[in-house]
């Protein structure tokens, strides 16, 4: 059991861990992996620009706890340390209850308030359950009577909807849970739960953040999850706003709004280490989501982990080349901001549907290629919506995985950008 | 021919796949089941965990004859890849911990 070997950065101690090909001793790796958060919060163009509220995305999982820690560290300054700025005023740990969809995290919003308030005393908490998605608070103006109906008749590129009032019968919290598990029970494909988990997810945080007066969102992705979030996105379609969904910061789709990911330049192995050196381990509460457990191949996004964390183990630098990458892409300058997806609030391509008819290869109907899809649309009933029109690519593809009657199911922010756009359009064209 | 006791503890989510518990003490023979010559190393541990404390899911833990890919271990608060990895030789009342860092955040 030979261990000769020096820690790289001190080179005195003996060296104890192996972080891709340096050898660290104790101290030198929590020095050095502090150092890397404090490093993305002052280079950060928008922290330097203007301060303001902190919302603190906690999933309960290792990277947020660590990055909450983390986060704790940097409030507190040194009375000696005159060259230290204290960058954060205040924080807000915001933890999105999901027990209703998974039974394991049953108990999770009661664990982290009792963290927060032993741990982390000068952290507000705010939670809100998954379910809640469907009241007022999370749809301006919303009008919770109006869901989408699906109609028969789309083709293999459109999705026919019509707007249906119907009677808000979600009046209890067991109502709203019983709706979220037919909304997802209702999706065929685990890649296609994931998806609209997440986007779901995202919503809350960025209408909690604005509710609450945040300028700021930290998310605790970190480089090992950049680099898997890279790959399966790409795959699944999603490339046009991948710098946004990825990127260190961003401070363009949501405005008034800066998400970063102060933990993206750490792989889940130093955080792994980090909580446990810092006795971090008992406040864990052990991700789960639809993925967990289950084969490789039950997801895209699962299908990447695998991979991903396969190759990094013999590896080492594959994270890393992979998140250099990442970081390298940037929104296109043109990008139209105006139109956002129904689904995911992210901007999208125009003329996406016209590329999909170009590329798809279906049955040959007897029709020269080059007729204009619109003079079939003038046909259908006027009441009826093509859903596509208001999605981004993958939330499109998302869509045919999708059971019959499950987009009325679709929480109510969703129901209510489509309408608005549709009404918008058709004033247009009036 | 004595025997070794081993405290073994998992974390990270890696206890849920031994009912919850974080802790445990395990006793092994001192010498290598699939070679008696050689002393217990860290690979008969692991397969013992697998074949005797594991009723299903062994696949999250072991895959092929190592560990999962993501799945760190520390030996006695060390990184396993400076001590030898799985050929590391067990001594008594040695401590290894399996964290499991898969869908962090």
């Amino acid at each position: 059991m030979a261990n000769n070997n020096f820690c790289c950065k001190c080179k005195t101690g003996q060296a104890t861990i192996r972080i891709r090909h340096a050898f660290y001793c104790h101290d030198c790796f929590l020095f050095a992996v502090v150092g890397k958060y404090r490093t993305i919060l002052g280079k950060s163009r928008s922290m330097n620009r203007a301060k303001g509220k902190v919302l603190l995305a906690c999933s309960g999982g290792p990277s947020s706890i660590s990055m909450l820690h983390m986060t704790k560290e940097f409030m507190h300054v040194e009375p000696y340390a005159k060259k230290k700025i204290q960058v954060l005023d205040s924080a807000l740990v915001c933890h999105i209850d999901e027990s209703a969809l998974f039974e394991a995290q049953n108990g999770s919003t009661q664990k982290m308030k009792e963290m927060v308030e032993k741990e982390f005393p000068n952290m507000d908490f705010l939670s809100s359950s998954m379910q809640d998605i469907f009241l007022k608070d999370f749809t301006k103006d919303a009008d919770l009577d109006t869901v989408l109906k699906g109609m028969d008749g789309s083709s293999d590129y459109d999705y026919l909807v019509k707007p249906i009032k119907q009677e808000s019968t979600l009046n209890s919290e067991t109502d709203r849970i019983d709706r979220l598990r037919e909304l997802f029970n209702g999706i065929n494909k685990n890649t296609a739960k994931e998806d609209l988990y997440w986007h779901i997810k995202m919503t809350m945080l960025v209408t909690l953040a604005k509710k609450e007066g945040c300028s700021y969102i930290f998310m605790g992705d970190t480089a090992t999850r950049q680099a898997i979030k890279m790959i399966s996105m790409t795959g699944k379609g999603r490339g046009y706003s991948i710098p946004f969904d990825i990127g260190v910061e961003n401070d363009i789709t949501f405005p008034g709004l800066t998400i970063l990911r102060p933990m993206k330049d750490m792989l889940s192995k130093e955080i792994g280490l980090y909580n446990r050196f810092k006795d971090l381990e008992k406040y864990v509460i052990p991700p789960t989501d639809f993925n967990t457990g289950k084969p490789a191949k039950s997801s895209i996004e699962r299908l990447t982990e695998e991979f991903i964390t396969t190759l990094d183990r013999d590896f080492p630098s594959t994270v890393s080349t992979i998140s250099r990458t990442a970081s390298k892409l940037t929104p296109l300058n043109d990008m139209d901001l105006s139109k956002k997806c129904a689904i995911c609030n992210m901007p999208y391509q125009a003329g996406i549907e016209d590329w999909r008819r170009r590329i798809t290869v279906t049955n040959v109907k007897d029709k020269s290629p080059d007729a204009i899809p619109n003079e079939e649309k003038k046909k259908l009933d006027d009441s009826m919506i093509d859903m596509n029109e208001y999605l981004c690519y993958s939330c499109q593809v998302d869509m045919k995985d999708y059971k019959n009657d499950t987009v009325s199911r679709l929480p109510p922010y969703s129901v209510k950008a489509i309408l608005d756009e549709y009404l918008i359009n058709d004033n247009d064209e009036e | 021919m004595s025997d070794l006791t081993i405290n073994v503890e998992f974390s990270g989510g890696m206890e849920l796949l031994f009912n919850n518990v974080r802790q445990h003490k395990i006793t092994l023979p001192a010498k290598s089941p699939l070679d008696n010559s050689k002393p217990a190393q860290l690979r008969d541990l692991i397969f013992y965990i697998r074949d005797n404390m594991m009723t299903e899911k062994k696949d999250l833990f072991v895959e092929k004859d190592t560990v999962r890919p993501g799945i760190l271990v520390l030996i006695n608060n060390v990184d396993w890849e400076l001590c030898d990895e799985l050929d590391y030789e067990l001594e008594d009342k040695d401590e290894i911990v399996f964290i499991s860092t898969l869908h962090g955040g």
